[in-house]
């Protein structure tokens, strides 16, 4: 099984040259800010962050699993914690932030978030682990209240940038 | 964002709503796409609402708890006595939408449509207790919902203008051009909310190109 990271890079080449200007750090707070309070929320009410994934899918035999280990009609991808508590967002190169589960998270973890990112099937071909999508993949957009969160994070790090170039 | 009017049938329980106020100046060609965009909003939030047991509609708030009985045998058979209105899950599943001129009819669709109108209760016949998701004729959504509504439409009409600002944006030298420029643009607005949009779409780009980020 897959164990690649889960994972999604930001890099607004735009700010090139405003670069030097960007806090360090401010990248990566205003997106684990965001992680906390619109993505992961939103997960643990059982709704995918991805635009127009809407509710997880429901699990197929809750008495087999979660059996009596969680709620059973709620899947919210948190049974230990242990998976979320690896969706980080860290600043790479300069101006771009990655966020999800890095590729240095524990070997379990990156199998269980790439089965619930992915979904899996069984030798026969028919799903085992439903797909759960909870990070954007290329094309693909975070829902609209995250969306909008993310776009005013990057307003919130260039309007420090800006102020400390002109010195303000 | 008022609701025009509601169907309850065995096939299909929705509410259709009105944007023509919200869509006021916008080009017909980015109507489409922001209408999609609008609904599926409307169905996210529901969602939301659901899962937190709460109306999506104004003036409805927490729903109310479930009988005794009731969330005795739900808890037993979900894990879950909340009333979020997600047993099967097969109802708030077939929640959906679709677009037709500035309008959009949110709705259940198919066999879950008589369930939805027992909790709705827009045909009035309903012997259930009120759990409100879709509005009701004259109704409309909660602040919180309809705000986001107006952010998402601010934001996507910035990135589409931003094209066309293109050929504009060379005569700009001061502070107050470019703000007259933006305003002229994205409309009349404090110069902070120009900068937000402006520098959260893709309008930043624009200025980027044209050195003129530093004038905001």
């Amino acid at each position: 099984m897959s164990k690649k990271s889960v994972t999604f890079t930001f890099k607004p080449n735009d700010l090139a040259n405003i670069e030097m200007h960007i806090h360090k750090g401010d990248m990566q707070r205003e997106f684990q800010r965001v992680i906390e309070t619109e993505i992961k929320p939103s997960i643990a009410r059982g709704i995918s962050p991805v635009r127009g994934k809407r509710n997880f899918a429901k699990y197929k035999n809750p008495a087999r699993y979660p059996g009596d280990q969680k709620q059973s009609n709620k899947p919210n991808l948190e049974l230990t914690g242990e998976m979320l508590k690896e969706y980080v967002a860290r600043e790479s190169d300069g101006i771009s932030v990655t966020i999800g589960i890095h590729g240095d998270a524990p070997e379990d973890v990156l199998v269980r978030a790439n089965a619930n990112q992915n979904g899996t099937v069984n030798k026969n071909g028919e799903v085992a682990i439903a797909a759960r999508p909870f990070m954007i993949k290329d094309g693909e957009e975070f829902n609209s209240k995250i969306s909008i969160a993310i776009r005013k994070a990057f307003v919130s790090v260039i309007t420090k940038a800006l102020k400390s170039m002109k010195g303000r | 964002m008022e609701t025009k009017k509601t169907k309850a049938t065995g096939s299909e329980t929705s509410a259709t709503i009105d944007l023509s106020e919200e869509l006021k100046g916008t080009p017909k060609k980015q109507r489409q796409e922001i209408l999609d965009a609008i609904g599926e909003i409307l169905i996210e939030r529901t969602l939301e609402a659901l899962a937190s047991q709460k109306s999506p509609v104004e003036g409805y708030g927490r729903f109310k708890a479930l009988d005794q009985e009731y969330r005795k045998k739900k808890k037993e058979e979900t894990g879950s006595g909340d009333a979020n209105l997600d047993y099967s899950g097969s109802m708030i599943s077939s929640l959906d939408f679709n677009v037709s001129g500035n309008e959009i009819t949110i709705g259940v669709f198919g066999d879950d449509a008589p369930k939805a109108d027992g909790h709705n209760n827009l045909s009035g016949a309903s012997t259930l207790p009120l759990r409100r998701f879709l509005p009701a004729e004259g109704e409309t959504y909660t602040r919180d919902i309809r705000k986001l509504i107006q952010e998402e439409i601010a934001f996507t009409k910035a990135d589409k203008s931003a094209s066309g600002l293109e050929a504009l944006i060379g005569d700009v030298e001061t502070k107050t051009e470019l703000y007259a420029l933006l305003e002229a643009t994205l409309g009349e607005q404090s110069r902070g909310r120009l900068r937000e949009l402006a520098l959260g779409s893709a309008i930043r780009d624009i200025l980027y190109d044209n050195d003129l980020l530093d004038l905001l």
